[in-house]
């Protein structure tokens, strides 16, 4: 078996047209050829390498990783003298990955990295955590070292960079006990000491994903006295220096494949990243919107797996007479679980692109002035990759949620059996509404698009094309229900009130997901109909009910009825 | 410091473990260079493989040149050949080397299987080692050498030994290649030799359940019908072992479900397993744990089993299935 093989929707994915663009920037005329041997000189090696290298990951996923999830639950990581044992599994596949080469994808090679584009990157997630979510996370968390590519000095680049690549685990330390949806409150103190010309940490982090790594990007106070975000900056911090210590792993429902740690610095030497006080306003954000990035990628992952399983347990289990699957409740389930896939993952690569064409030309930017033309592309990019991110990571979490419990009912009394993969599945998925900001936190991340009107113009514009005869009558249906999107958006403005607005916002917020994930995948089936018409029958058809029902809701909202709902 | 190392592919799943030796000197060495050879008929697979996961070098055997290695590594267990090749080395011999420990000073401590116990020796190089079963397995290809490879710069696999790869891939209906054993008849005749002595003789009761047979002969549903699938038995019978079906097979009315292995069915641990048309879906191989030897008939040489398999012999199992009956009875 071979996760990317077996899966024809990631080469569709991969071989999308924007691809040659976002490459041949990326490449900068494939001048790296020159200086590394495994550099491209075209773009036709790049994309087969690409290939190549998904084929090792599927490879190493369905072989190795995935057998080895069931195992990481029961071995369980420890706590030894302030440092974190990984369970054996869990070193077994990071060995494994470090052997692979596969610990700096996307770091340019002048550090040891492949260079590959974040839409390539994205996809190794996918199949990473479809096979194992927790060892996801870990592994995933190499995409940290990107924000010191973007913002660290030359010499913290040349210091860590290069070790990322040869395999030194990071991690992101943001939340703290009083500092979860809100990091404007983060306490950690980093002081700075002049004789000795060197910032140090003092205070404590928890929920922090692989929190013994061996690089740290720690959010921090660097102003005595200030209350707010702009009292915030951004440290590196090694384990190296024996300071930091793990106090605690966290007990948790699931994603066992990495350590969930309480950790303490105690006057840890760090150096600053960046500008001071640019920390959460500017870095952080470009860090949480990478690993957001990850977590929606997950939640299409877990959402493969979970199918995968589904469907195989459903051909095998006969109850009355005949296989389940061929039961109407259940092949809707199935479908619906489906249907949900592909409209998220559908929306996950076209983050994906943006995100790709904003950070190209933000590096364009860095070398030379960029044209007017180039200037309103790049911000248009950037602009389309800020507001989907939120929405893939929400709506993409909610969804998995959606699927495993879909999954798990499909399975009957099996499902709820450690014996099958499903119920670790359905621990797993939890945690991706929660993490990186919870899907309120989205909400609040995405509703300006909503409010601007910016998602209805994206669907217009992804809804610009001559539809195939075969799908015309959905791609009306489709434009339809972004109708009413829009008139609930006029509804709310109406109410002109901040509180209604925060209350109505999921609503909009989902409503706004089904029209941009339908009018998207509606373009994937409109190129090949055989991978996504089925599924976009349906996802029409669900997004049409929850639309017309969030419309209901918002036009029968008032004041009154708020203050009653208040608890 | 480097050592200059060279491995010898002759084409059994143990040179594999002997690279990763080589790799493992190489992490610790990093200025240390690794060449592999094949020797013989071998296939070029091993020399592709070898180079995408971290070899230096892949050369055919004709451009080995004894003398001028600091280590050279063999997989093969073979007294024979070790003796043909030592004396083409000219060099001190060391055999059953499960790791590499250190090397030091023109010295090198290596550690071996000697009757079931672990035995630690120090010789002068250079050395000439014969990798036990029980070292560990091959790393994983890795990213840069496939990058490397696809810009079809640095593998240096010759020309010739290209040209049998091509043969390899094609396949063909006779029981002329495997993947790993690139072979004539006369060659599956040696590796079915090799297969019986060191592994099914040890094994005499008949009576054994699927469930602790030391040999299983497994047929798929590329067995094509019940006929073919009823000679299994005769294979089995004559290695003393047990057959076991796939689904399909089950499905398809070939055997009886106690014979299915696998998810839904039983799990088995032998010694030699031999596959007949099964195309190698985790939940079949999901039942096959802690194999000793792999064997796959599959005309298909992309069949997922393949990549599981220690030799894959590429043909129609019904053919093949008469030939290695033959061989075992000429054999035994
Ligand atoms: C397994 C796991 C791994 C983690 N890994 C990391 C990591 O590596 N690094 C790291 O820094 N953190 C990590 N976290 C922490 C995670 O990011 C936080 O738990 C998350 O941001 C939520 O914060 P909180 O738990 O304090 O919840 P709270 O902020 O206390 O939220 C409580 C509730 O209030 C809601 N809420 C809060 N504010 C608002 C608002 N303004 N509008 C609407 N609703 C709101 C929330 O949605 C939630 O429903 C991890 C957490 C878990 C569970
Ligand atoms: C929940 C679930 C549980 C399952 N449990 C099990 C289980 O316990 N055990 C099990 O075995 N399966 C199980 N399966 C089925 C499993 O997924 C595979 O479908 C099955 O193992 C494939 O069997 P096969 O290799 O015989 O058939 P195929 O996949 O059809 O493969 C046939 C192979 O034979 C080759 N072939 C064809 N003709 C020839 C020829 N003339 N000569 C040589 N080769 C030829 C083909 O190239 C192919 O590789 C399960 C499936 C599910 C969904």
């Amino acid at each position: 078996m071979n996760y990317y093989s077996d899966n024809e929707a990631l080469e569709f994915y991969l071989k999308h047209p924007l691809l040659r663009r976002i490459v041949d920037m990326k490449e900068k005329g494939y001048g790296d050829a020159v200086g590394y041997d495994y550099a491209p000189t075209n773009f036709e090696e790049a994309v087969r390498g690409y290939e190549q290298v998904l084929e090792l990951v599927g490879d190493l996923c369905a072989g190795t990783v995935a057998p080895n999830a069931e195992r990481v639950e029961r071995e369980k990581h420890t706590l030894e003298d302030g440092h974190v044992v990984y369970a054996p599994v869990t070193s077994e596949n990071l060995k494994l990955f470090r052997q692979a080469g596969l610990m700096g994808v996307s770091l340019p090679r002048r550090y040891g990295g492949l260079n590959f584009p974040t839409m390539v990157f994205t996809m190794m997630q996918e199949l990473v955590c479809r096979a194992d979510a927790g060892f996801g996370n870990l592994w995933g968390l190499q995409d940290c070292a990107s924000t010191i590519n973007s913002f660290g000095s030359d010499e913290q680049k040349e210091r860590y960079l290069p070790m990322v690549c040869a395999g030194a685990t990071m991690s992101m330390d943001l939340t703290e006990p009083d500092a979860g949806s809100d990091l404007q409150n983060v306490r950690l103190k980093a002081t700075y000491d002049s004789t000795s010309d060197q910032w140090y940490l003092d205070g404590v982090k928890r929920f922090i994903t692989n929190g013994d790594s061996d690089i740290h990007l720690v959010l921090a106070r660097s102003e005595e006295g200030s209350a707010d975000g702009r009292g915030l900056s951004l440290f590196i911090c090694e384990k190296s220096c024996g300071k930091v210590k793990t106090r605690r792993i966290e007990d948790k429902m699931g994603v066992q494949g990495s350590p969930t740690c309480e950790i303490v610095f105690e006057h840890a030497p760090a150096e600053l990243c960046g500008s001071r006080k640019m920390g959460l306003i500017k870095y952080v954000m470009s860090l949480m919107n990478g690993a957001r990035l990850g977590i929606a990628t997950q939640s299409v992952a877990i959402s493969q797996a979970a199918y995968s399983e589904a469907l195989a347990f459903a051909k095998e289990r006969c109850q009355f007479g005949k296989a389940v699957i061929e039961l109407p409740p259940v092949y809707d389930m199935l479908g619906n679980i489906k249907a949900r896939l592909d409209a998220a993952r559908s929306l996950l690569y076209e983050t994906a692109r943006n995100v790709d064409m904003g950070y190209q030309f933000a590096e364009l930017a860095r070398e030379r002035t960029l044209t007017p033309e180039e200037r309103a592309e790049s911000k248009l990019y950037s602009k389309i990759a800020d507001a989907l991110t939120p929405l893939v990571k929400g709506m993409g979490s909610e969804m998995v949620n959606e699927n495993v419990y879909d999954a798990v009912q499909v399975h009957g009394g099996s499902g709820y059996m450690r014996d099958y993969a499903c119920e670790r599945l359905y621990r797993d998925a939890r945690v991706t509404s929660i993490y990186e900001g919870t899907t309120q936190m989205q909400v609040v991340a995405a509703i300006r698009y909503a409010t601007t009107g910016f998602y209805s113009q994206l669907v217009d514009e992804y809804l610009s094309f001559e539809p195939s005869q075969a799908l015309a009558s959905l791609h009306a249906r489709v434009r339809a229900i972004a109708n009413v999107y829009t008139e609930a958006l006029e509804v709310v403005a109406s109410f002109e009130n901040q509180e209604m607005l925060d209350f109505l916002a999921r609503r909009l917020y989902e409503m706004a997901g089904y029209c941009v994930m339908s009018a998207l995948l509606l373009r994937d089936a409109n190129a090949c109909e055989e991978l996504f018409a089925s599924s976009l029958a349906r996802f029409v058809a669900i997004g049409e009910a929850v639309v017309a029902g969030h419309s209901t809701y918002i036009k029968n909202f008032n004041v009154e009825l708020l203050n009653k709902y208040k608890q | 410091m480097g050592l200059n190392i060279a491995v010898l592919a002759t084409g059994v799943p143990n040179d594999y473990k002997a690279l990763e030796q080589a790799f493992l000197l190489k992490d610790k060495y990093p200025e240390s260079k690794v060449a592999v050879f094949s020797i013989g008929a071998c296939a070029a697979g091993v020399l592709r493989e070898a180079m995408y996961r971290g070899a230096d070098e892949a050369l055919a055997s004709d451009s080995f040149v004894p003398g001028c290695h600091d280590v050279v590594l063999c997989g093969c267990q073979c007294a024979e050949e070790i003796a043909r090749l030592t004396s083409m080395t000219g060099l001190s011999c060391v055999v059953c080397v499960r790791s590499i420990l250190s090397f030091s000073s023109g010295n090198i401590a290596v550690e071996c299987v000697v009757e079931n116990s672990i035995e630690e020796s120090v010789l002068s190089l250079p050395v000439f080692a014969s990798v036990d079963s029980s070292a560990v397995s091959c790393r994983p290809r890795n990213a840069y050498c496939l990058l490397r490879h696809n810009r079809g710069k640095s593998p240096q696999v010759s020309h010739a030994v290209a040209l049998n790869a091509e043969q390899t891939c094609n396949g063909s209906v006779e029981v002329k290649e495997c993947k790993y054993y690139q072979a004539s008849d006369e060659g599956v005749r040696t590796f079915v030799k090799e297969i019986l002595r060191t592994r099914v003789l040890q094994s005499a009761d008949t009576a054994m359940s699927l469930k602790d047979s030391s040999v299983v002969v497994v047929g798929g549903y590329g067995v094509g019908s019940k006929e073919t699938f009823d000679r299994l038995f005769e294979l089995a019978h004559l290695l003393h072992g047990n057959v076991g079906a796939t689904r399909p097979a089950v499905d398809a009315g070939y055997a009886t479900r106690d014979r299915m292995i696998g998810q839904t069915g039983v799990v088995v641990r032998p010694e030699l397993y031999i596959a007949f048309g099964v195309s190698g879906h985790t939940q079949h191989l999901c039942g096959v744990k802690e194999c000793g030897v792999m064997i796959s008939v599959n005309k298909d040489a992309e069949a997922p089993i393949n990549a599981f398999a220690d030799y894959s012999i590429i043909g129609d199992a019904r053919e093949v299935i008469d030939k290695i009956i033959t061989y075992c009875q000429q054999e035994l």
